[in-house]
C-alpha cells in the first residue's frame, strides 16, 4: 500500500470512528487499523522527505543525484 | 622571359595556368630590365591569351615607369612583381589582428551565453527545491491532521477511564457471559497493556445494574 492509499484509508477510519453507533469492539478494530496505516504513511513520508533533502543538498553543490538508501 | 620565342612561352604559360583547376589568380610579371626585354608583354598573342584567362589577373611588369599592353589588359596593374604579390594576399599582420579579434569575440560570446545559462539554472534550481519541499510539507500536514483526530477519537481513552475489554485469543471481543467458560483463558485490554486472565466463575450482574443497563434482562435471572 502506498502513501496515498494509506492516508486515504486513515481518513476514512477517522470518519467512521466519529460515528456514535460504533461499539467499542468495532472502534478498537478500526483504531488498530488506523494506527497501522498511520505508521505506513508516516514511514513513507519520512523516506520521501529524506530523499528530497538529499536531492536539494546535491543541487546546491555538485548536481549529483544520490539514490536514497544506496 | 626575353628574346625570340618569349611570346610563345608566355602564351603557353598563361594557357597552362588557365587549364589548372586549382589556380585562383594569375600574376604575369617580370623583373626590371631593358625596354626591349619587356617587348614580349606587348605581343598581341600574349595579350589575347591574357584576355581569355577566366581567373583574375594581375600584371606587374618591369619597374613603375614601364607600361605594357599586358598591364592594360590585366584586371589589376601592379607597379612591380613584388607589388603584384602584395596585392594578391592580405598581410600577415592584418590576418593575425583579425584572428585575434575573432578569438576575443568568440570568448566573450561564449561567456555571455554561459552567464545566461548559469542564471537560468539557478532560477530553476531554487524553484525545484521549493516545489519538492512543498510536496512533502503538504502531505505531512495532512497526515498530522489525521493523526490528531485518530488520537482524539481513540477508544483507548475509554480504557483510560477504568474500563477494560475482554478478548479471546483470536481478538474477538467477549461481551456476554455465555462467551466465558470456567477455566478458559482470555485477554483483558486495559489502558496501558494486556492482562492474561483465567475465568474462575461466571454470574449475572446485580439486578439494579442489570435493569439500568440491559434493555432485555434475562427473566430467569431475575429474583
Amino acid at each position: 500500500m502506498n502513501f496515498e492509499q494509506s492516508i486515504g484509508r486513515l481518513e476514512e477510519i477517522v470518519r467512521e470512528l466519529d460515528r456514535d453507533d460504533l461499539d467499542l469492539d468495532g472502534a478498537l478494530a478500526l483504531f488498530e487499523e488506523g494506527i497501522t496505516h498511520l505508521r505506513v504513511a508516516s514511514a513513507a513520508l519520512s523516506k520521501a522527505e529524506a530523499r528530497v533533502q538529499q536531492l536539494v543538498e546535491a543541487a546546491d553543490g555538485t548536481f549529483a543525484l544520490v539514490e536514497f538508501g544506496s | 622571359v626575353q628574346g625570340e620565342g618569349a611570346p610563345e612561352e608566355l602564351v603557353a604559360a598563361i594557357e597552362r595556368v588557365c587549364r589548372w583547376p586549382n589556380a585562383d589568380l594569375l600574376i604575369i610579371g617580370r623583373g626590371g630590365g631593358a625596354r626591349e626585354d619587356l617587348w614580349a608583354f606587348n605581343d598581341e598573342r600574349v595579350a589575347r591569351a591574357l584576355a581569355l584567362c577566366p581567373i583574375p589577373t594581375i600584371s606587374g611588369v618591369g619597374h613603375e615607369v614601364d607600361i605594357t599592353i599586358c598591364d592594360l589588359i590585366a584586371d589589376f596593374r601592379a607597379a612591380t612583381p613584388s607589388a603584384a604579390a602584395e596585392m594578391a594576399v592580405p598581410s600577415r599582420r592584418e590576418l593575425a589582428a583579425h584572428v585575434r579579434s575573432l578569438a576575443g569575440r568568440l570568448a566573450s560570446g561564449v561567456r555571455r551565453r554561459q552567464d545566461r545559462g548559469v542564471s537560468a539554472l539557478n532560477r530553476v534550481k531554487s524553484r525545484l527545491s521549493l516545489g519538492a519541499t512543498r510536496v512533502t510539507e503538504r502531505r505531512r500536514a495532512r497526515l498530522e491532521t489525521s493523526a490528531g483526530r485518530l488520537d482524539a477519537l481513540s477508544p483507548l481513552a475509554t480504557l483510560q477511564r477504568g474500563y477494560a475489554v475482554a478478548r479471546d485469543g483470536s481478538g474477538k471481543t467477549l461481551s456476554r457471559r455465555e462467551q466465558f467458560r470456567t477455566g478458559a483463558e482470555f485477554d483483558l485490554w486495559v489502558s496501558d497493556g494486556i492482562v492474561r486472565a483465567i475465568v474462575q466463575s461466571v454470574r449475572v450482574l446485580p439486578v439494579a445494574v442489570s435493569a439500568a443497563t440491559n434493555s432485555e434482562p434475562d427473566p430467569a435471572e431475575q429474583l
